[in-house]
């Protein structure tokens, strides 16, 4: 596999037993894909194609039923639950379409958390999570809690948590689906200028064409194969 | 300087202390009277033990000696404080309105001296001659008598001995009050001269000792051959088991109160891991890995148990201290059943039963947690998608 290639899903296959008992639900059947490092690419599909679960696989979350998930040229799917927490805190970054912020921690915090969990240094971390969320506009919200602020903000806070750790990938799971058009299209700009001046791998979900047509590659999943639909 | 997220999360977290807190107040709540009340059994244990060792028995008892001198001799150490020479005789006492049987007591002169005294307030009238009794004030009662007045004494302990089978007539030269009912009810004192004349009861050297040497006085004694050597312990042996079997038992149910009130702590580690699956399984998916979530729910919940549990000590000691003379208040307002008790003691902070009882809770306690805390394992990230 070349150097080039930060992230490759090998095969990947995921059932579920069917709730009456016949048979199984086939959600990924044999889906390939390699995403090169620096590059943004995009996922369109229906609801319940089975995005999410290919990101989710995709960020050691959940196993495939089949396949491997092949980080930096490692087999990551096989590690143990505390090494693949490791890689997703050090190598990964993670936006939902729910947030996931953490209500105890105020904002500044949230973005702290990922350096927190690597053990970095406090100062730097605050001095990191500072920058970013000055990057975002969020400088006058530092202190505020999650309930304290609207879903654009939110969404913003997310996007600096996920760039913290300056992690190679990012995974983004409908990330602006929660939120009106203006702040939606906030959002996507950010996170995809954020990602470029970074250097980041951006691996995004969404069924927002528009959106999608901003990466530099676009997949249709589709009977649970990618397919490329747009370059 | 590296940070932890454990201590920042744990901080984060016990600003909403709610059922971690209600489980320390749980503990506190048990500890403080199990406390106060071990305080209390063993300060009272070890009053009632004074009590007799002072005024009725002395640390070890030399008897069945072949001649008085020669066993005081042998007694001279330099561990012995004081040594008497007593008589002793279960008698009835009659007065013109009452009648008592109680242990009589026939002592010498010196018998009562400060370490005696600091057991008993003694109240002396001026009677002259060797045919006197000091009896208790709750005796006195029941006889309807005072200072000066005169009773009638008859021996019963050994009929076929030189007792006196008539009666004696004595007067009542003092009286005396040691604080305990169940001793004052069953012991007066007499002229140990006048007795050796009335008493067939051989003579017993009652010998006080310094702390902590009475085994080494009995061995030296024993070595001596100088007579049948006795402590107290063998001399009430019943009493003695008693307070023990009472003093273990208390402790043991006290225990199981503990351990109960400490495995309710793993319920309260269960609701908030319950409670806080959505910030554990987020900062799995963030890169937390199980052992470093366990660690936070343990930091969140034992070190304020462990805080319930201080201020339960202390609280428990604070109570017992104070429990004493508010025992003695009610005792004096007319609740009988206290009056029964010794209640003046000087509450006993035993350091043993202290650290077993917080051992028992401190090992409890953070097993139930850790055992409650192995359901962290089994959040997954996924819960928060299916969820949603």
């Amino acid at each position: 596999m070349s150097n080039d290639i930060l992230l490759a899903l090998e095969g990947i296959s995921k059932s579920f037993d069917k709730p009456s008992g016949e048979g199984k639900l086939v959600i990924l059947d044999r889906l390939c894909l390699e995403v090169p490092r620096a590059c943004a690419i995009s996922v369109i599909g229906k609801s319940g194609s089975g995005k999410s679960t290919m990101l989710q696989i995709a960020g050691l979350l959940e196993n495939p039923t089949e396949g491997r998930v092949i980080l930096n040229g490692s087999i990551c799917s096989s590690l143990s639950e505390n090494r693949k927490a490791e890689l997703r805190n050090t190598h990964m970054g993670f936006i939902f379409q729910s947030n996931l912020l953490l209500e105890d921690f105020n904002a500044i915090e949230n973005v702290m958390v990922p350096a927190l969990i690597a053990g970095k240094s406090f100062s730097r971390s605050r001095q990191r999570a500072l920058d970013l969320l000055s990057k975002v506009d969020l400088k006058d919200r530092l202190e505020h809690y999650p309930r304290e602020l609207s879903g654009g903000e939110k969404q913003r806070i997310a996007i600096c948590r996920a760039l913290m750790n300056e992690p190679e990938l990012i995974l983004a799971d409908e990330p602006t689906g929660s939120l009106d058009e203006a702040n939606a299209s906030i959002c996507e700009s950010l996170l995809l200028d954020l990602a470029r001046e970074e250097g980041k791998t951006l691996l995004l979900v969404t069924h927002n064409m528009d959106f999608a047509n901003k990466a530099q590659a676009v997949y249709r999943l589709l009977h649970g194969r990618l397919e490329r639909i747009a370059e | 300087m590296k940070s932890s997220i454990v201590g920042v999360w744990t901080l984060k977290r016990l600003r909403r202390p709610g059922p971690v807190l209600k489980c320390a107040l749980i503990i506190l709540l048990v500890t403080a009277p199990m406390i106060a009340a071990l305080i209390f059994v063993d300060g009272m244990i070890e009053g009632i033990t004074e009590k007799f060792i002072y005024l009725s028995n002395g640390h070890v008892q030399l008897s069945e000696f072949s001649d008085l001198e020669t066993a005081r001799k042998a007694a001279e150490m330099d561990e012995v404080l004081f040594c008497n020479a007593t008589l002793s005789s279960y008698c009835l006492l009659y007065s013109k309105t009452g009648t008592a049987s109680l242990l009589v007591k026939a002592v010498e002169k010196d018998y009562f001296n400060d370490m005696r005294k600091g057991q008993l307030s003694l109240e002396m009238g001026e009677v002259a001659g060797g045919n006197t009794i000091i009896l208790s004030k709750v005796t006195s009662e029941a006889l309807g008598i005072g200072i000066g007045d005169r009773l009638a004494m008859m021996t019963v302990s050994s009929i076929s001995g030189k007792d006196v089978i008539r009666p004696v007539l004595l007067k009542v030269a003092g009286l005396y009050s040691s604080g305990y009912e169940q001793l004052d009810t069953s012991l007066a004192y007499m002229s140990y001269d006048f007795a050796q004349g009335v008493f067939s009861s051989s003579p017993v050297l009652e010998i006080l000792v310094t702390k902590g040497s009475t085994e080494t006085v009995k061995r030296n004694l024993e070595s001596l051959a100088a007579g049948l050597v006795t402590d107290y312990g063998d001399y009430n042996r019943s009493i003695y088991d008693n307070f023990i079997t009472s003093k273990q038992a208390i402790l043991i149910i006290f225990l199981l109160i503990a351990a109960v009130a400490c495995v309710n702590t793993a319920t309260v580690a269960s609701e908030m891991i319950n409670d806080d699956y959505r910030t554990i399984a987020a900062m799995k998916i963030l890169g937390l890995d199980s052992r470093r979530i366990m660690l936070w729910a343990f930091c969140t919940v034992f070190p304020i148990n462990m805080a319930g549990l201080a201020c339960g000590l202390v609280l428990g000691i604070l109570i017992a201290v104070n429990l004493g003379p508010f025992l003695h208040y009610l005792g004096r307002l007319g609740i009988q059943s206290l009056s029964f008790y010794l209640l003046d003691f000087k509450p006993l902070v035993s350091l043993s039963s202290i650290l077993i009882v917080s051992s028992t809770i401190i090992l409890v306690s953070a097993t139930s947690i850790l055992i409650a805390l192995r359901s962290v394992r089994k959040i997954s990230p996924m819960q928060l998608f299916r969820q949603d």
